[in-house]
């Protein structure tokens, strides 16, 4: 169970307007791990989380499971790294929710039978089977969310990166994904302002302020440090 | 879009969409080829649309809506006709106002103008309302059209109407803090309020752009396999070449 998922060393990363975003990130998270990674707005979460299956690609190394991110092996690592944007609509593109999901596995190369067998599974695993036809339009905020993660789930990903899973999600809609990732077993790295969701599902939580990991360790010993948090923007 | 996601499939909607696009074709070229004059014809055809209206029960709005957007641009293009087209034989109506006439083949040169798009409207019209729309994608690349062009079509799709709620909260927020749209200087902000919508719109590309190569995407759009075309298809797309062609050819 040991084996270390993702192994981030000297990561640094300018945006073209020249904002630094990532200044010398090393992470290493094990796989099975559920790593919640906290910070102010403009902390670097996000840019972090993009670094994970290679599509945004700074100074530095990035390895998953072993092996270093390079262009020969971008399609395994995105194989790997199922990565969930923040907002639904985004991730959503497709005339039907089926159609979505079964847009990776698609990409993958598999065979029709194979892809709607793992899209069954995976709508089934969120709790939208019998949406397939649907359109992303019609959906409420809670189920686009869901749909998002099954479009990752389907492929199956060993290592979940999910940018604000629960924003902008009603209390009940929250708490039913919080359940759903809690019982996923997958590695999870999740980007989040919500301390809450955090304190229930991670137990590790890394913060960052300015690009820089300035806290790394037990979710409860860097949520109940109130001093930390405030001075770094939570 | 209500339609979109009904679940009791009458006979039209359930018949494959690669054979209703390819009948709809059919049967609009039929209907322009055939004379103005060759009116039982047209009542032939006009008589299969009210069949499969019934059928399909599109509502009032959705069957009626296009049809007087259309209308009023063929009226304009075609109303002037019947004033300014001249009777090889003589034989035209005067309208007892001044000298205003209008001439027997600038009518019917009208009516054939009108007639025709009427038909045309109307069969789309009907085509869609029974179609959900990824059901036309899905059909369109069947044919083989350009998969860019369809994978665009489906992009459209998708975003218009995010793109319209985005448009539809960007004005509640300028309206909630006063604005009238009265005065000519306001206008500015409607244009800024386009710029930010583009702007907004080109962001959103990208990030779509990102969540596809971050489930694999290669620039190859894979598209779901096409459904094989049954029997009962086959005799839908018969039926209607039959009944077209048979009405055409007696029309000679």
């Amino acid at each position: 169970m040991n084996e270390v998922a993702v192994e981030i060393s000297g990561l640094h990363y300018d945006y073209p307007d020249g904002t630094v975003a990532l200044n010398g990130i090393d992470l290493e998270i094990q796989s099975g791990e559920k790593v919640g990674i906290i910070g102010a707005n403009g902390a670097g979460k996000s840019t972090l989380l993009l670094h994970l299956n290679g599509i945004l690609r700074g100074d530095g190394t990035v390895r998953v499971f072993g092996s270093p991110i390079n262009k020969s092996n971008l399609s395994a690592v995105r194989r790997e790294v199922g990565l969930v944007f923040q907002n639904p609509d985004d991730q959503l593109f497709c005339p039907t929710v089926y159609d979505d999901v079964a847009f990776g596995p698609r990409n993958m190369r598999l065979a029709e039978q194979q892809v709607a067998e793992r899209v069954s599974r995976a709508l089934r695993l969120v709790g939208l089977d019998g949406l397939e036809r649907k359109s992303a339009f019609h959906l409420s905020i809670g189920q686009k969310k869901r749909a998002a993660l099954a479009t990752v789930l389907v492929m199956d990903a060993r290592v979940l990166a999910l940018d604000e899973p629960s924003g902008n999600l009603d209390p009940r809609a929250r708490r039913e994904l919080m359940a759903l990732l809690k019982d996923l077993a997958e590695t999870q790295v999740i980007a989040t302002h919500d301390l809450g969701l955090v304190a229930d599902i991670c137990s590790r939580v890394v913060l960052l302020d300015r690009g820089k990991v300035v806290a790394d360790g037990q979710g409860h010993d860097i949520l109940e440090n109130r001093v930390l948090l405030e001075q770094h923007g939570l | 879009m209500s339609k979109l996601d009904q679940p009791v499939l009458p006979f039209p909607r359930r018949v494959d969409a690669r054979i209703k696009l390819i009948s709809l074709v059919l049967a609009v070229v039929i209907c322009v080829s055939t004379p103005p004059d060759r009116f039982m014809a047209f009542g032939g055809y006009f008589a299969y649309l009210l069949l499969l209206a019934i059928v399909v029960r599109p509502s009032a709005r959705t069957l009626l809506g296009p049809v007087f957007v259309v209308l009023p641009f063929i009226m304009l293009c075609a109303v002037f006709i019947p004033f300014l087209h001249q009777d090889a034989s003589g034989g035209g109506y005067n309208l007892g106002i001044g000298r205003l006439s209008v001439s027997r083949s600038g009518l019917l040169l009208f009516w054939n103008v009108l007639v025709k798009a009427l038909f045309g409207v109307c069969s789309i019209v009907l085509f869609v309302d029974s179609t959900p729309f990824p059901d036309v994608l899905r059909a369109l690349d069947g044919l083989r059209f350009p998969r860019l062009t369809v994978m665009l079509a489906g992009f459209v799709h998708r975003y218009a109407f995010v793109f319209a709620e985005e448009a539809l909260r960007m004005k509640r927020a300028i309206d909630s803090r006063g604005y009238r749209g009265r005065w000519l200087w306001q206008a500015a902000v409607v244009g800024r309020m386009i710029g930010t919508l583009f702007l907004r719109s080109y962001e959103r590309g990208e990030r779509v752009y990102l969540a596809m190569l971050a489930r694999g995407f290669d620039g190859r759009m894979p598209f779901s396999g096409q459904a094989s075309v049954r029997a009962i298809d086959y005799g839908f797309l018969l039926t209607v070449a039959v009944v077209f062609l048979g009405l055409r050819v007696a029309a000679l």
